[in-house]
């Protein structure tokens, strides 16, 4: 039996109040086995994106807990859940995320320059990244230039460049054509496999569920299992 | 439509809002300035010409040889004739006349006297015994007249008729009072000027001169209607112009232009010669070219506050298109047509330029009578209440649309495909820099090369000068931020160097950098304008007194006066003073004569005004002109008396006019004369010569002349002259005794020696020669240099060609001075900008007594650091002060329009700066929103994310800051020297100083910087804080 690396208990969250009230997430609880990829998988609107964020500690859930490596996140404050995610989450966005001004390897760069990784390191571990998805020699392009593909390729070079425990990836191929996405899936199965790093995905693509070790189903707001 | 525009004005209001407020801003900037050109320089030429010295605004009518019968009717039409060319405003007249010379009876010395009636007589003179004459045939006589011909309160006195020519009956006058003259009351225009007794006065109807007595002061009604035919007639008509505007002032002037021939006309030949004197065309001509220059200042203030408006609109425009982008694409999809689209822009532009106006018209009426109630036009007399003008509608209302046109322009822009755009966009932005920097360049040449007028290029210039500079300082930001990129690459680091990264790399909106740039320039300008421009004014007065206090004296000086100046002012130094004109062979100028200004050099720098280039002060530049030490004379005691016996040898009949010199304890040199005497041996006295303690003699000149009639010429004749005084005399040994300059080698052997109290001046005088000059024997306590030292204006000494080490001669009166160019300023103390020679007074009166000229050239008085400067009660004379004259200059009616606009630009800047900084950044960072979220994904803190956001803009914010005060500093280096002006127009003399006050421009920058900080702050604090899940969910 592999440890637990998430342990989401009793998680709800409600956006407003009242008649009009949102019921995002009811009462969800999971588990994430350390180094698997998980598939989060539901219709629009499901709730997937509030519990990633939950989980990432982007938002906090109105009741519940989520204990990512041991450590109760839903207690801790601003600077406690930035240093989580600096330290052990990373985040891939469905819109890439990147930062439009930086080159793709100031983008990969970005989360050690947050930890004040000393330069020379940090060109060394930014150019393994990059060829690690690569794009070793797009390194001095900006998102503008890259493709949809390239550009989710660097944004998990950058998820991977703080080397996080936890990567989560909220529908990463969502403006991805069929070949790219599976591409891209293909890679964070590779991740999974070569960085031992527990990956965390939403997606609606039966192709990707495929990939993953584990689908978990939401439906409106409720784990459908 | 309609609709369409009306619910998206409610959903969009805080961005109308700011368009409005923008808008309006601008309007109400204008509609003050309109209200400063219109309203206030129509109070303030009425306030000005009311405010304009008396002796400006009368209007004197000169007539003479009136015959009697006619006297009381030419009185009364001249009256009509003034009183009706000062019409609409109400005028108080004056008459005063005299009648021809008539014989004193009794008398073998053929003396006269005459009449004189003068209106408001208890104003001019004070009784000392007696009573004011009332009925026909009641007198006064002034002091010295009574004494001289030993009438008292009492005494009747019968002038018999004169013959028909000049007919005047007989009359008998009982003297009814004894009078003193008041000083400065008109007496100089008397025919003895007050002194009640000429020895050989000529009134010009004859070539013979008689002793003249007088005047016999009598009603002025009995006068002109008592049948004696009048020598003089003069009336005075002060107008009261409370009240005045424009049109009336014109009005008055045109009349009183014409009121000469008028009265010519008028009076035909009821009299000989008629005159209407007045300076008051003049004045008010001045003043209204005093009014062109600062409205002419205060549109290049409108011009650059509608520019700065402009490009703020622009800003404000380009984000709301951006804002509304979405919804243009969107209603083009839903097929709505370019001309409906125009049409929305309009409609929305109309009513925001509708209501900007509604709020502009009260605003600015608000704002401009809160300027009126602040210094200096409060000081000015300018105050008003809250009020409309037309102008003032018309310029909101066309300024309000004209703004708002430039919201329509940017709401209907087409966009193109960015690649074009930007390609378009570099190339358009090239353009428009070149354009501008060619009008600015335009411009500048423009004020450079303008004279007194001001055209339209003038008051853009400053605008375009700031807008161009403003464009080409946009252009060096891009550079900076690239050197903050290269280093920020080198940091560990992520949040600053992300924000210079952010900085450099990210299209910066041109509109909100030149805002910023532009704005600050502004504001940096017109905080140095008003400093170089009141710096101006008070060089510029300081230099026109030339000292702190300068009395013009209305009589000549006398002994005491500077020791009663200087116990009333407490001033540090004073010094008589001489300012007036003198000749120059090779001047030819503009008819003006040079002026002569000699003073104390000895305390240059205590007692002269006025800037001067570089470093130097006066007395480094008067340096060499004051004679080594001052003159040691004889002492005398306070009212003692000379007395003076000559004898010439032979039976050569020689008279003399001895001539003393004597100096106060203030350096005021005076002469003491007393008739021509004959040199017979007889003692003559001479008295009244030491009115206060503390005076020396320090000259004597005895001129020996032959009497009238006698020429005998190659007689050498041995003269002596005995002079008394009432003490011994002392050691003479350092006197010098010689003939007076030019020395025609008339005057052999001069001697000196002192015996006792007797000082005995011998010499040899040849008679006769070819020489016009008389032989003067002349004793100093001092020697006097050959040549005067002199400092020539940059006017003169370009006039006539000379420079340092020159030797030229000069005519001071009727004495000519070899003078010697010691130096050369742009301006002597007292004579801005005017062809003038500064020399020592001291110096000059030795010089001009070594010419044997005594009299004393003086006629003001000069005091340095005065503690009081009210001497109004000494009754000396016309009391200018450096500080008052600042005082005019810079918040004076007519003036203060210039100051009182840069205090409203300024803030306008400042509010504009803000306000276009708070639209830029809160569209940029709600742009950016999503952006900003995923920051906090990457693991950035609050605190991190707000120093990227507040980092990103103070990399831009800080070098276009600098960037505008750089601008603005360049300006006012290359502009205020050109834009601010004498009162008349010209270039200010002393030349214009650029000041940059660092104080306060640092205060302002920091302002500016902390404004702009805080908004950013404020904006970035709050997107951090809602950077989150919600804007994720958004992007996602």
């Amino acid at each position: 039996m592999i440890a637990p690396l998430v342990t989401v208990r009793g998680i709800s969250r409600t956006f407003g109040a009242g008649p009009t009230a949102v019921h995002a997430l009811r009462d969800v609880s999971f588990d994430v086995e350390a180094g698997r990829m998980v598939a989060l998988v539901g219709r629009s609107g499901s709730g997937k994106t509030t519990l990633l964020n939950v989980i990432g500690g982007l938002d906090r859930p109105d009741a519940g807990s989520v204990l990512i490596d041991g450590e109760e996140i839903t207690g801790l404050d601003e600077d406690g859940l930035s240093q989580l995610r600096r330290d052990k989450v990373s985040y891939v966005f469905q819109t890439f995320g990147l930062i439009p001004v930086l080159s793709a390897a100031e983008n990969v760069g970005a989360p050690l320059r947050l930890a004040r990784t000393p330069a020379a390191e940090r060109e060394q571990r930014v150019r393994l990244l990059l060829d690690l998805v690569g794009l070793a020699e797009h390194a001095e392009q900006r998102p503008g230039e890259l493709s949809g593909g390239q550009q989710q390729r660097v944004a998990i070079a950058r998820a991977l460049a703080a080397s996080p425990r936890l990567l989560i990836a909220d529908e990463p191929t969502g403006q991805l054509d069929a070949d790219t996405g599976r591409s891209v899936m293909a890679l964070l199965r590779g991740v999974v496999e070569s960085e031992g790093v527990t990956v965390l995905v939403s997606t609606h693509d039966p192709v990707m569920m495929a990939l993953a070790d584990r689908v978990v189903r939401i439906g409106d707001g409720r784990l459908e299992q | 439509m309609i609709a369409l525009v009306r619910r998206r004005a409610r959903a969009q209001w805080p961005v109308l809002a700011a368009l409005l407020a923008v808008v309006t801003l601008g309007a109400t900037l204008l509609g003050v300035c309109a209200l400063l050109v219109a309203r206030s320089a129509d109070v303030a030429l009425g306030v000005a010409a009311n405010r304009t010295a008396p002796e400006q605004t009368t209007v004197t009518a000169y007539t003479s040889s009136v015959g009697g019968p006619d006297a009381a009717a030419v009185v009364d039409a001249t009256r009509d004739v003034l009183t009706s060319a000062l019409a609409p405003f109400p005028a108080r007249t004056a008459a005063r006349a005299s009648s021809v010379l008539r014989p004193l009876p009794g008398r073998d010395d053929d003396a006269r006297t005459y009449l004189s009636g003068v209106e408001d007589l208890p104003d001019r003179a004070a009784l000392t015994s007696g009573r004011w004459p009332g009925a026909a045939g009641e007198a006064v006589l002034l002091e010295p007249t009574a004494k001289l011909l030993r009438l008292r309160v009492g005494s009747i006195v019968h002038l018999a008729a004169k013959p028909p020519e000049n007919p005047a009956p007989a009359v008998d006058l009982t003297v009814v009072g004894i009078a003193r003259p008041l000083p400065n009351a008109g007496w100089d225009r008397d025919l003895l000027a007050g002194t009640g007794y000429q020895a050989d006065f000529n009134d010009g109807s004859t070539m013979r001169r008689f002793p003249t007595y007088g005047p016999f002061l009598v009603g002025l009604d009995g006068l002109v209607t008592g049948g004696s035919s009048l020598s003089r007639m003069e009336v005075v008509a002060r107008p009261d112009l409370s009240g005045a505007t424009p049109a009336t002032l014109a009005t008055v002037a045109a009349g009183v232009r014409d009121a000469d021939p008028r009265l010519t006309g008028t009076l035909g030949d009821r009299a000989r010669l008629t005159r209407v004197a007045s300076e008051l065309p003049d004045a008010l001509r001045a003043q209204q070219h005093q009014q062109d220059v600062t409205e002419a200042a205060v549109l290049a203030v409108a011009v650059l506050g509608t520019v700065l408006t402009a490009v703020a609109l622009a800003l404000a425009g380009r984000l709301t298109a951006g804002l509304r982008a979405a919804e243009t694409s969107l209603l083009s999809a839903m097929g709505t047509s370019q001309a409906q689209r125009v049409a929305m822009a309009i409609v929305e532009a109309g009513a925001i330029a509708l209501v900007a106006a509604a709020l502009a018209v009260p605003l600015s009426a608000l704002v401009h009578s809160g300027l009126s109630h602040l210094p200096p036009m409060a000081g000015a007399g300018l105050t008003t209440g809250p009020e409309l003008a037309g102008a003032q509608l018309l310029v909101v209302a066309a300024g309000a649309l004209t703004l708002t046109v430039v919201l329509v322009l940017l709401a209907i822009r087409t966009e193109a495909p960015h690649g074009d755009r930007g390609r378009r966009e570099a190339l358009a932005r090239s353009g428009a820099d070149l354009l501008l920097v060619a009008f600015a360049a335009l411009g500048w040449w423009q004020l450079h090369a303008r004279g007194t007028g001001t055209g339209l290029l003038e008051v853009l210039a400053p605008a375009l000068l700031l807008i161009a500079g403003a464009a080409l300082a946009l252009r060096l930001v891009p550079p900076a931020l690239r050197v903050a990129d290269r280093l920020a690459r080198r940091s560990d680091a992520l949040p600053l160097p992300l924000a210079a990264f952010e900085a450099a790399r990210r299209p910066q909106a041109a509109a909100a950098g030149l805002l910023i740039c532009l704005a600050t320039a502004t504001a940096t300008f017109g905080v140095s304008f008003d400093s170089t421009w009141h710096r101006s004014q008070r060089d510029q007065a300081a230099l026109a007194v030339g000292t702190d206090l300068a009395v013009a004296l209305a009589r000549p000086p006398v002994a005491g006066q500077g020791a009663a100046i200087t116990a009333a002012t407490g001033a540090a130094v004073v010094s008589p003073a001489a300012d007036r004109g003198l000749a120059v062979g090779q001047w030819l100028g503009d008819g003006t004569p040079p002026r002569l200004v000699a003073a104390d050099t000895t305390h240059a720098n205590e007692l002269f005004r006025g800037r001067l280039p570089g470093k130097r002060d006066w007395t480094q530049v008067t340096r060499g002109l004051a004679p080594d030490g001052p003159v040691q004379g004889v002492p005398l005691q306070a009212g003692s008396t000379f007395s003076v016996a000559a004898t010439g040898a032979g039976d050569i009949p020689l008279t003399t006019t001895p001539a003393l010199l004597l100096q106060d304890s203030s350096g005021l040199r005076t002469t003491c004369t007393t008739a021509s005497v004959p040199l017979d041996g007889t003692r003559h006295p001479i008295t009244g010569c030491v009115p206060v303690a503390g005076m020396q003699l320090i000259a004597v000149a005895l001129p020996v002349e032959t009497a009238p009639g006698y020429f005998s010429p190659g007689n050498t004749v041995a003269v002596t002259a005995d002079l008394r005084l009432a003490a011994p005399v002392g050691d003479l040994s350092s006197w010098t005794v010689t003939s007076a300059l030019p020395d025609a080698g008339q005057l052999l052997q001069p001697a000196l020696a002192a015996t006792g109290s007797t000082v005995r001046m011998t010499a040899r005088v040849q008679i006769g020669g070819d020489s016009n000059a008389t032989p003067t024997l002349l004793a100093t306590a001092f020697r006097a240099p050959r040549t005067v030292p002199v400092i020539l204006s940059q006017a003169l000494a370009d006039g006539i060609g000379v420079t340092t080490g020159a030797k030229l001669d000069v005519l001071v009166g009727n004495t000519g001075v070899p003078v010697e160019v010691a130096g050369v300023v742009p301006g002597v103390p007292s004579a801005p900008g005017d062809a003038a020679v500064l020399a020592d007074l001291d110096t000059l009166t030795r010089v001009l007594a070594a010419h044997g000229d005594l009299q004393s050239p003086v006629d003001a008085w000069w005091a340095g650091a005065p503690q009081r400067t009210d001497i109004a009660a000494l009754h000396l004379g016309t009391v200018t002060t450096r500080d008052g004259e600042s005082a005019r200059l810079t918040a004076g009616p007519l003036n203060a329009g210039l100051p009182a606009v840069l205090r409203l630009l300024v803030p306008a800047a400042v509010l504009l700066l803000f306000a276009g900084m708070l639209l830029h950044v809160t569209h940029d960072l709600r742009d950016r929103a999503v952006e900003v979220a995923r920051l906090r994904g990457l693991g950035l803190t609050g605190r991190q994310i707000r120093t990227v956001l507040l980092g990103q803009h103070a990399f831009v914010l800080i070098p276009l800051l600098c960037a505008g005060a750089l601008v603005g500093a360049l300006a006012t280096w290359i502009v205020t020297p050109l834009m601010v002006r004498s009162e008349t127009g010209a270039p200010p003399v002393p030349g214009v100083v650029p000041v940059w006050p660092w104080a306060t421009e640092g205060l302002l920058i920091l302002v500016l910087l902390a404004g702009c900080s805080a908004a950013v702050g404020v904006v970035a604090a709050v997107q951090a804080r809602r950077a989150g899940a919600a804007q994720l969910r958004v992007a996602s």
